[in-house]
């Protein structure tokens, strides 16, 4: 089939773009949006190419690296949300009277009470991030399904997690140092609070961007 | 063609301008504007440019929008508020390096 340039591409041949697009794995609505816009606009405009076949198929490196680099910039922006968040507990006033009073707060709980329900407290606050975040990755359903950027926001939680791990069987260690023990506490804390800011954040901003995908 | 490694490292600069002069633009529309206004002098090739505008967006200083355009969904790019800011100072950073460069290369040359 021959097309005549400068003419708008059909709906037709805008699904044709779009199937090769999935056919090279791009699964994510956000970004193949971009790429079929992109293909179908050079192609309108471009007179060396008769057939859209012909024109898609030197294109296959560049759809590659876009997804690529895409996904390198998407989750390095998130992670460093995430760090300007926790950092934030430590240089900005107004986290500071926050970081002050939850320091004092799990001073208090660790020698409140015993090392037993110390240890089903602690446990609990660093669950109970772990569960909201989850519900909020989850909700809308389609958001993690179509949307690429939203597909990131599970990774932000990543770092606060270790701090979870890491506590793991070790409990009984660390009450026995228990500066060290609220330190601990108060950064897994910090981080798992910085993590759900950022993950609201960018869920935010993802549903506002992409309302028309998520709908 | 200019050599593209002197352009290079003014190609954020160069879409925030853009973007500060249309109010929003998508990224074919930039390549061809670019094209446009250096008369084929500068090409921004698009695996150049989505990179940068990926990297801007990731950076707060973009935002996007997704509108239908004929038949099919379009992803425009716009200035947020500290977009706008950081567009001001980069283009004076921008010209404070011609300035210094035209100083060198000709120093009896003015830009204004």
């Amino acid at each position: 089939m021959e097309y005549i340039m400068n003419t708008k591409l059909t709906q037709e041949e805008i699904k044709y773009i779009d199937n090769y697009l999935k056919f090279l794995k791009v699964d994510y609505i956000d970004v193949r949006v971009e790429l079929v816009d992109h293909l179908a606009s050079e192609f309108e405009n471009k007179s060396e190419y008769v057939l859209l076949e012909d024109f898609l198929r030197p294109k296959k490196n560049f759809v590659k690296s876009f997804e690529k680099k895409l996904h390198k910039q998407k989750h390095w922006a998130y992670q460093r949300s995430l760090f300007k968040g926790i950092l934030r507990y430590f240089i900005s006033p107004k986290y500071m009277v926050i970081s002050v009073g939850l320091l004092m707060l799990l001073n208090a709980l660790t020698f409140s009470f015993s090392s037993k329900i110390v240890n089903h407290i602690f446990i609990v606050t660093l669950i109970l991030p772990q569960l909201v975040h989850l519900y909020m990755f989850k909700k809308p359903k389609d958001m993690h399904r179509n949307i690429q950027s939203a597909r990131y926001i599970m990774s932000i939680m990543s770092f606060p997690t270790l701090f979870f791990y890491a506590a793991m069987g070790n409990f009984d260690e660390y009450i026995q140092k228990p500066i060290f023990f609220i330190g601990f506490w108060f950064l897994a804390m910090v981080s798992n609070l910085a993590g759900l800011e950022a993950v609201a954040k960018c869920k935010k901003q993802v549903l506002q961007h992409y309302k028309q995908l998520v709908d | 063609m200019a050599n593209s490694k002197l352009y290079k490292g003014s190609l954020n600069t160069i879409i925030l301008k853009l973007l500060e002069e249309k109010g929003k633009m998508y990224g074919y529309e930039i390549t061809q504007k670019v094209k446009e206004l250096t008369e084929g002098e500068l090409r921004i090739t698009e695996g150049a440019l989505y990179p940068a505008l990926h990297k801007l967006e990731a950076e707060g200083l973009l935002i996007v929008e997704v509108t239908k355009v004929d038949n099919r969904l379009r992803k425009y790019y716009k200035l947020t508020e500290r977009g706008e800011k950081e567009t001001s100072n980069r283009l004076a950073e921008l010209e404070r390096f011609i300035r210094s460069m035209q100083h060198i290369v000709n120093p009896e040359w003015n830009i204004s």
